[in-house]
């Protein structure tokens, strides 16, 4: 029970990997914050499943003020914020001269001011208490290039970069900040390359760049990850850490013969 | 007992990282292979140390600098304990290898040591899970001076970058046999090896200079955090890792 009774506030907390950590963290004895984009009823099923005084909520990270409400209700609620979880994200190809304007700001509102926005509105009540810990999901897209992504692969590579520089100012306050670089990994933003026929070449090219053979690890696996990174004893020299948990997939070729 | 009856091979395992290592391994249900690098007696002790707290453990000596030893260490582990489930490469030297002040048997010693012994063990060790069929955990200590350059361990720094790049080579090469290849890469951490770092008055230009590059202010992990690392890879949760280093650095190479 690594985590008793500590907050956990997680968004995309309401399916995949975010709701992953939210069961993960639940069962090592955290008290949940669970946030959805938009559908609290989403995001309170699962709290009502993992039980231990999780809350449903629902709030957009593209909108500081909407974040910074969020914030105020769960330390109202819960008395305080010991973990953040950046889990909200979206994830679909931006090829080059066929992406609408609307869909690039999309993915970087969400994927990257997204996750400023809920760190900027936490940051100063982790100050105040001299304490926290941030974990950023970010992607081996953002470290490893893969065609026809542009735009998620900048948003994590910048997720990346933003962790280690919050890490250098933060740890200063006791903060730390981590991220986590998963690989393919099943969760509902993919179900479509897994399922859909018509995307069949991205699967294979994805198996085909799969050193271990696995094409998608578990979401809970990275879960496993998150634990280890928010654990006070496991996590404690941890400060601007990337835990890329990829079935191999960034470390390089696998050339046969 | 996550490590139940699991053999862990632990090079470097007398002291420091590894010993701290060894002895969570054994704390966990898992029979500890403790390596020395010449000096039995050391091994046997932090063995006779893991039996006294209840838990199974034997010694061993192997310089990982000699190719025939390693592979006589692997033959030895195996006639003894019957397999290998987890290999640690934790044995490694650390001097300081400045310009105008290195001559080639320091460069080469710390090679032979630090990338060539890491290579070696693992080729030894791989080879005989990949026989087994069972796969396997092979873990590898880097260093945050593998990741971000250091002026005064210029040599240091390089075998460690090797080596975390090498992981990523063998994550990648043995993916495929269910083994595992993973590293860590501690940043300052309080071990014998540093002892005169952390005491010496002589060494306070450098303790003044790793406190100015420690951002959490913790300017010593402790090596059992540093195990508890080794223990996380090695166990199921990391399943989905493969070639990926862990940095354990108290913020130091992130950035400024």
């Amino acid at each position: 029970m690594e985590l008793r009774n500590r907050v956990a506030l997680i968004t995309g907390g309401s399916q995949g990997i975010g709701e992953a950590i939210a069961r993960k963290f639940a069962g090592a004895g955290a008290k949940c914050a669970i946030v959805a984009s938009s559908d609290a009823n989403k995001a309170g099923k699962i709290a009502k499943e993992i039980k231990r005084g999780a809350r449903a909520y629902a709030a957009n990270v593209t909108r500081p003020a909407e974040v910074k409400r969020l914030v105020e209700r769960v330390i109202a609620d819960f008395g305080r914020i010991d973990i953040l979880v950046n889990a909200a994200g979206v994830f679909y190809p931006t090829p080059a001269g066929e992406t609408k304007t609307a869909d690039m700001n999309r993915m970087i509102d969400i994927n990257l001011k997204g996750t400023w926005n809920v760190i900027n509105a936490v940051v100063p009540h982790m100050k105040a208490r001299g304490a926290g810990n941030i974990i950023n999901m970010a992607s081996v897209a953002g470290q490893v290039a893969i065609p026809a992504y542009p735009i998620y692969c900048a948003t994590k590579a910048g997720i990346i970069m933003m962790t280690k520089s919050l890490a250098t100012e933060l740890s200063r306050s006791g903060i730390h900040v981590n991220a986590i670089a998963p690989g393919n990994t099943e969760t509902p933003m993919n179900e479509d390359i897994r399922t859909d026929p018509a995307l069949r070449p991205v699967l294979d090219f994805m198996a085909m760049l799969t050193p271990s053979g696995r094409t998608y690890s578990t979401a809970e696996e990275m879960a496993n990850v998150a634990l280890f990174l928010a654990s006070p004893v496991t996590g404690r020299p941890m400060y601007g850490a990337i835990i890329t948990a990829d079935e191999g997939f960034a470390a390089g070729l696998f050339v046969a013969g | 007992m996550r490590f139940a009856d699991k053999v862990v091979l632990v090079t470097g395992g007398s002291q420091g990282i590894g010993e701290a290592i060894c002895r969570r391994f054994a704390a966990e249900g898992a029979i500890a292979a403790v390596v020395a690098s010449g000096d039995r007696a050391k091994a046997q002790g932090v063995a006779d140390a893991i039996i006294a707290d209840g838990g199974r453990a034997e010694a061993f000596v192997c310089d990982v600098s000699d190719v025939g030893q390693i592979e006589k260490l692997v033959a030895d582990v195996l006639a003894s304990l019957g397999r290998i489930d987890v290999l640690v490469n934790s044995a490694g030297v650390f001097y300081p290898t400045r310009i105008g002040e290195t001559d080639e048997d320091m460069f080469d010693r710390m090679c032979d040591i630090n990338l060539k012994g890491c290579f070696f063990a693992c080729d030894a060790v791989a080879q005989h899970m990949i026989e087994r069929g069972e796969g396997g955990r092979i873990i590898n200590l880097g260093s945050g001076a593998g990741v971000s350059g250091r002026s005064n361990y210029i040599v240091y720094s390089a075998t460690k970058a090797g080596v975390i790049h090498m992981t990523r080579s063998l994550g990648v090469a043995l993916a495929p046999h269910g083994i595992n290849v993973n590293a860590i890469a501690p940043g300052n951490t309080a071990t014998p090896m540093n002892e005169n770092v952390r005491t010496e008055p002589e060494y306070a230009e450098i303790r003044e200079t790793i406190a100015r590059n420690t951002p959490s202010r913790r300017l010593f992990a402790d090596a059992s955090e540093i195990a508890g690392a080794a223990l996380f890879l090695a166990s199921d949760d990391a399943n989905a890792m493969y070639g990926a280093t862990m940095l354990m650095d108290e913020g130091s190479t992130a950035g400024y």
